[in-house]
Order: structure tokens, then sequence, then C-alpha cells
């Protein structure tokens, strides 16, 4: 009872504290997700103790099934079970307001620098970085299709009909894959197999 | 009216998007080439300028088109301000709501069944789609297709050295060194890189 007690004393944290901790995940977190959770993990699980390494875990899981950049999820996540909606809404705007700050400075002062020799010079090699960055983590990313035959299919088919549409320049929209993935995700596993395990199953019988 | 073209265009993208920030990238291409918003070279110079300044790239990519866009409205830089104030929370609207959604009401949203079923498709198709955007931008950007007049393919020299010597030290600092090349790293090494090759004259 005792011990119920403090870890329901634990839980409370104050939304100021909720938007400075994220605030400080967002300045530090450069080059996006995966930095971004081994910073989380030391603030969070490490040092504050506000959430177990299952926990966290079991955050990055849902992240994935859930549509956003997975350290909004988190913020908003955690923000709310540490302090409700405005917990949520701190956590949330601390990871956005430096991150926005910051980016609209750049924005603002870009423009003007490209007109530079140097400048444009030192970006046709960004462009090349730019480019082998996306194209390793894309590469990263296709190991996990290995998991089934299914997956490997639509990954192909998906693929090449991409490019194909670019090059014939014909506008379908990358929105309308996603929604076809997952209709057939639905279809195949919650539909299908079922339907075909339950004719094997009467055909033993 | 800009402004709400914004915000419904990165709502959409905020909505569409899963698995983390390059699930966003073929999204965001789609949505400034077709607006009309940026070039394909600028969009790439934006990824750039995202991976070095801090935070998740979506918020980056979002403030920076909406600072674009409405520093070119009548409203001036005012405009930058609140078009970019407007693109980034449109982008991270849908996952507030959903993830709040999930923390009142279902604990275990992830272990939903037909929540898992349905990802299992859209998983392949948002990995298929950062692959097909990955090596669409390495033909733009190597071999850059001339589509005025007669198509011709050229060979851009500067850049394909400039990439084979970029995954080239990559190999060296991944596999000899066996030491992690920070996404940073990576773009400083293209910014020094093109300016070598540049002001040499290297090839």
């Amino acid at each position: 009872m005792n011990c119920l007690m403090k870890s329901e004393e634990a839980k409370k944290v104050s939304s100021w504290k909720l938007f400075l901790t994220f605030m400080k995940l967002g300045l530090f977190s450069f080059g996006g997700g995966a930095a971004m959770l081994m910073l989380i993990k030391e603030e969070i699980v490490t040092k504050k103790g506000w959430m177990s390494e299952e926990e966290l875990a079991e955050m990055v899981g849902l992240s994935e099934s859930t549509p956003g950049p997975i350290a909004i999820n988190l913020a908003t996540y955690l923000g709310y079970r540490k302090h409700g909606f405005l917990g949520a809404l701190c956590a949330t705007l601390g990871v956005m307001v430096p991150t926005f700050l910051i980016m609209f400075i750049v924005s603002m002062f870009f423009r003007n620098l490209m007109q530079y020799e140097p400048v444009q010079y030192a970006f046709i090699g960004v462009k090349c970085a730019v480019v082998f960055l996306i194209l390793r983590v894309a590469f990263s990313l296709a190991k996990q299709v290995k998991s089934s035959s299914f997956a490997v299919i639509l990954f192909l088919i998906v693929a090449i009909l991409m490019i194909l549409f670019h090059y014939l320049n014909i506008d379908f929209s990358a929105i309308y894959f996603i929604l076809i993935g997952l209709f057939l995700g639905l279809l195949v596993y919650s539909l299908i197999i079922p339907l075909t395990q339950k004719h094997k199953e009467e055909v033993k019988k | 009216m800009i402004f709400l073209r914004l915000f419904l265009e990165f709502l959409k993208i905020g909505l569409f998007t899963f698995g983390g920030g390059y699930g966003m990238i073929p999204l965001v291409r789609e949505t400034v080439l077709k607006n009309g918003w940026m070039s394909e070279s600028e969009f790439i110079n934006m990824i750039g300028l995202s991976e070095v300044t801090p935070g998740p790239i979506a918020i980056n990519m979002a403030t920076y088109v909406g600072s674009l866009q409405g520093s070119a409205s009548s409203l001036g830089a005012f405009g930058g301000f609140l078009g970019s104030l407007i693109a980034t929370i449109a982008v991270i609207l849908p996952a507030f709501i959903v993830m709040l959604i999930f923390s009142i009401f279902l604990k275990k949203f992830g272990e939903q069944k037909h929540i898992k079923n349905a990802l299992k498709g859209i998983n392949p198709v948002a990995i298929a789609l950062i692959m097909s955007t990955a090596l669409i931008l390495l033909s733009d950007v190597l071999f850059p297709i001339n589509t005025t007049g007669s198509v011709s393919v050229s060979f851009n020299r500067t850049s394909i050295f400039i990439f084979l010597l970029i995954a080239f030290i990559y190999l060296i600092i991944t596999k000899v060194l066996k030491k992690k090349a920070h996404p940073i790293f990576m773009i400083c090494l293209g910014a020094l890189l093109g300016l070598v090759v540049n002001y040499i004259n290297l090839i």
C-alpha cells in the first residue's frame, strides 16, 4: 500500500518541468529520431526515472503504429501520464518551440546565403551527403521487410510503381499507396488468413 | 489562401506519416513539388539544413516550407512567421490528437489485433516509399534528366565524384575504424568536399 502511494506520488510532475525537459530533448537531438531516442533513454529513464526501459520500448513500438514524429508521440503520451491534458500540451510544445524558432531563423537567412558562390559550391556536396543519408536509412529499413512474402511483394510493387510514375509523370499521391497498404494488411491478415485457417480445420475434421 | 493551404497540406502529411521523420520525406517532396513551392534542388538543400539543426526533421521541414511560403505572401516577414507556425502546428496536430486519445481511452492501442494487421500492410509501403524516393533523388542528383526539348540524360560528374568519395569515407569509418558516422558529420563532410572539389577543379 505504501509502495503504491509512493508510486502515485512520483507520477506527478509539473507542466513547467515537462516543458523544460522536452525542450532540452528537442534542442539536443540532431539528425532525427534514432539520435533522439538515445537521449530520451538517458534523460527520462536513467536520470528522471519517469518510465522504465520496458515501457519506453513498448512506447517506441506504439509510436510506429501512430502517425507523426516519434518525439511528439512520446511527449504527448508521457506529458499526459504525468500531468493530464496540460502536461501533454506543455511537453509537446516543449519539443516544438525551440526546433521551430531555430529553423525559422535559419530559413530567414538561408535564402540570402545561397547567392554566394562558396555556399552554392558547399551545397553541391551537401546534396550528395543528403542523398547518401536517405539511401542508408532506406536500405536499413528495407531489411525489416524480409519478415513475410506478403511484405516483400508489397514492398517491391510499391517501390517499382513509385519510380515508374515518377518517370512517366503520372500524378498518384503516396497517400493512396499508404491507404492501399492499410487495406491490404487488413484484407490479408484479418480476413483471408483467418478464413483459410478455419477452412483447413474444417477439412481436418 | 496560402495559410489555409499550408495548414491542410501539412495536416495531411502529419496524418499519413508512419515510422518517424524519414517517412515524411516522400510526402513532403510530393507536396512542395505539386504546389510549386520548391524545386527538387531546394528540397534536398532543406533536408540538409534539417539534418544539422536540432529537433525532429518533420518540424524542421514544416517550419522551413511555411516560412518560405508565408513570407512570399502580402504580409512579408510576419507572413513568414505565421506560415511557419501554422505549418508546424498542422504537422504535429494529428500525432498529438491520436496520442492523446490513446492515452485517455486505450492503453494497449498498439496491441489491437486489427491495428497490428493494418500496420503489416502500411509498413512495407512506407519503407517502399522511402526507398523509391531515395533512388529518385539519387538519379536526379547524379544523372539529371533534361526534359526541355529532347529528353536526354546527363552525367553530373562533380556530384558523382563527391558521392563516391562520401560513400568511400563512410565505409572506412564504419567498417575499418568501426565507428559511427553521425548525420551532422556526413553533411559537413559533404559541404567540405563540395568546396574543395569545386575550387581546386579536381574534376
